[in-house]
């Protein structure tokens, strides 16, 4: 870069007027992408949970105002303390008092999650190891006891694929 | 000065359009999943579209979709589990030695294919070791049955040795199965060989339930793609999957994640993007007990009659059909760490295109990683697997580990 060239680049506005409006423009759009991504999409927040056994009803609960419905009593009971309700589910041939054959489910009704807390299904208890469910993205499986926990509400579209 | 305004409006409205295109604003209104699970086989199948539900009418479809499944389920499951006596696969094992037995045609289809990967993988994939897996406690019997060789627990009791070589030594002849087709109708003929163990005599008994479960798999995988719905997959459990298009991404590929044999169920040790494509995996993890330190799982090592005690963790195959590669994936676990690098480089799997992974324990402890899929088309996610192969100018899988 030529002398003259520096001296003239030194001496010019950093910013030109019409430069900032350029710049403005891009910000806007910025803005407008941010409000759009963020606050309008399938947020797919956790408004009820399935349960069922043997691909049957089971228990269901609507975690929007605490109420719930048991289709199979034999097989689950409930528990309420404030918020949490806790309900105990035993396959068939399972006891609810021992408990033999069982998952405790806990279902979080303050922060809308629900996760097995508890089961004698295998020394793996994957269903226990399975993140809270928080959101309609979620399911919790338990296959020795043909137990499945799903969500209920609309469900966004993810692109990842647990295999293995 | 002008062309600068018209250029910032015009990116600024370019942006905005692109954005507002992005998140859905067609006449179709949001895609969204639909979801069904089924219990079949003794686990849980999976169907998930992704598509356009904002009608009635198309949801209806998908609905109908579910449901056809599960009769197609319902029906599989009929005719493969030994758990009904009913069921092809269990008149198959009731029948006498050297009989022939009448099957369905999806049943003769399936054990067809699996005299084949019998064949391919030189025998390490071998659905006749039915009563081993039976005598380590992983079978599936009509309820109420009662074995000579039951054992109190048999999660902490082995079996007897007599038992597990005249096990082994029936199943060695799976291979002599014969299959045949007259006037429309399909049948087996049971090989004629017997062995008598504990003052009882048994012949030839199957276990279809893997390659089964990959069956269904890509015959699910079939009927929904005739329907239309390129987005979308069906899968049993995570172990047996078929996956059309990724609608969330923008390539169209799944981002698959590999389960941590060794983690829960939420944690995955090897990633890779793929599409309109079958992935099995095989794993000592699944289904086992431990015995003073020793684990057995459910995959019966043919040659030995016993769980697999090789190092082999876990195998995933991608490509080919979800019921081949199920039987692959089987197979490479009971083939150890040699003969499973030979079978990868066989004529077979590169000629199909196949893409196979294993996790190999060795002597010291470390998870080795070893793989055709070529470096830079997958991604190692924990840091306790470690790469452990490289491909040389043919394309062969180089072991670079230790054993």
């Amino acid at each position: 870069m030529s002398l003259e060239k520096v001296k003239q680049v030194k001496k010019d506005r950093f910013f030109r007027v019409w430069d900032i409006l350029v710049y403005g423009a891009v910000a806007a759009v910025v803005i407008v992408l941010f409000t759009v991504f963020v606050f309008t999409g399938s947020g797919g927040k956790l408004a009820a949970v399935n349960v069922n056994y043997d691909g049957k009803p089971a228990f269901s609960c609507d975690l929007t105002d605490g109420s719930y419905e048991i289709f199979m009593p034999e097989n689950i009971a409930v528990r309420q303390e404030g918020d949490i309700l806790t309900v105990m589910f035993c396959i068939d041939g399972g006891s609810l008092s021992v408990p033999e054959g069982y998952n405790v489910i806990s279902v979080d009704l303050a922060r809308r999650s629900v996760s097995v807390t508890e089961s004698d299904c295998s020394n793996r208890r994957d269903c226990v190891h399975t993140p809270a469910m928080t959101d309609t993205n979620g399911i919790i499986i338990c296959t020795p006891h043909r137990l499945e926990i799903v969500p209920v509400g609309e469900e966004s579209i993810g692109g990842t694929r647990p295999v293995g | 000065m002008i062309k600068k305004i018209a250029l910032s409006v015009l990116a600024a409205f370019a942006a905005l359009s692109f954005a507002l295109s992005g998140c859905g604003g067609s006449e179709l209104g949001e895609p969204s999943r639909y979801r069904r699970n089924y219990f079949v086989f003794g686990t849980s199948g999976t169907l998930i579209l992704d598509d356009y539900f904002n009608t009635d009418e198309r949801r209806g479809r998908a609905v109908a979709a579910g449901k056809e499944v599960a009769d197609m389920l319902t029906g599989y499951e009929a005719l493969f589990s030994a758990a009904q006596s009913t069921s092809d696969v269990a008149r198959f094992n009731a029948a006498a030695a050297g009989s022939a037995v009448e099957l369905s045609k999806t049943v003769y289809d399936v054990l067809s294919l699996a005299l084949d990967v019998y064949e391919e993988t030189g025998g390490f994939y071998n659905a006749g070791v039915y009563y081993s897996v039976d005598l380590y406690g992983f079978g599936v019997r009509p309820e109420g049955t009662g074995m000579p060789y039951d054992r109190e627990d048999p999660y902490t009791e082995l079996p007897a040795d007599e038992y597990v070589e005249a096990f082994r030594e029936l199943s060695a002849c799976f291979g002599q199965t014969e299959l045949y087709s007259e006037g429309g109708r399909y049948y087996a003929v049971k090989p004629g060989d017997t062995v008598k163990v504990g003052g009882a005599e048994y012949s030839l008994a199957i276990d279809l339930s893997g390659i089964a479960k990959g069956y269904a798999v890509d015959e699910v995988d079939r009927y929904i793609d005739g329907l239309g719905y390129g987005y979308g997959s069906f899968s049993f459990g995570m172990s047996s999957v078929a996956v059309n298009k990724a609608r969330a991404m923008e390539s169209g590929e799944w981002y698959l994640t590999f389960r941590d044999p060794r983690g829960s169920v939420s944690d995955y040790y090897m990633a890779t993007d793929a599409a309109d494509i079958a992935v099995s995996t095989s794993g000592d993890y699944e289904n086992y007990y431990m015995i003073d330190g020793v684990r057995y799982c459910h995959i019966i090592d043919p040659f030995t009659g016993s769980p697999i005690n090789n190092g082999m963790v876990t195998a995933s195959c991608l490509g080919g059909t979800a019921a081949e590669d199920d039987a692959r994936t089987t197979a490479v676990m009971a083939m150890g760490l040699d003969r499973a690098i030979e079978y990868i480089n066989s004529a077979a799997v590169k000629e199909q295109g196949l893409k196979l992974s294993f996790v190999y324990l060795n002597s010291r402890g470390e998870y080795l990683l070893v793989t055709n899929i070529p470096e830079g088309e997958y991604s190692v996610l924990n840091e306790n697997y470690i790469p452990a192969s490289r491909l040389d100018e043919n394309g062969d899988v180089v072991f670079t580990g230790a054993k």
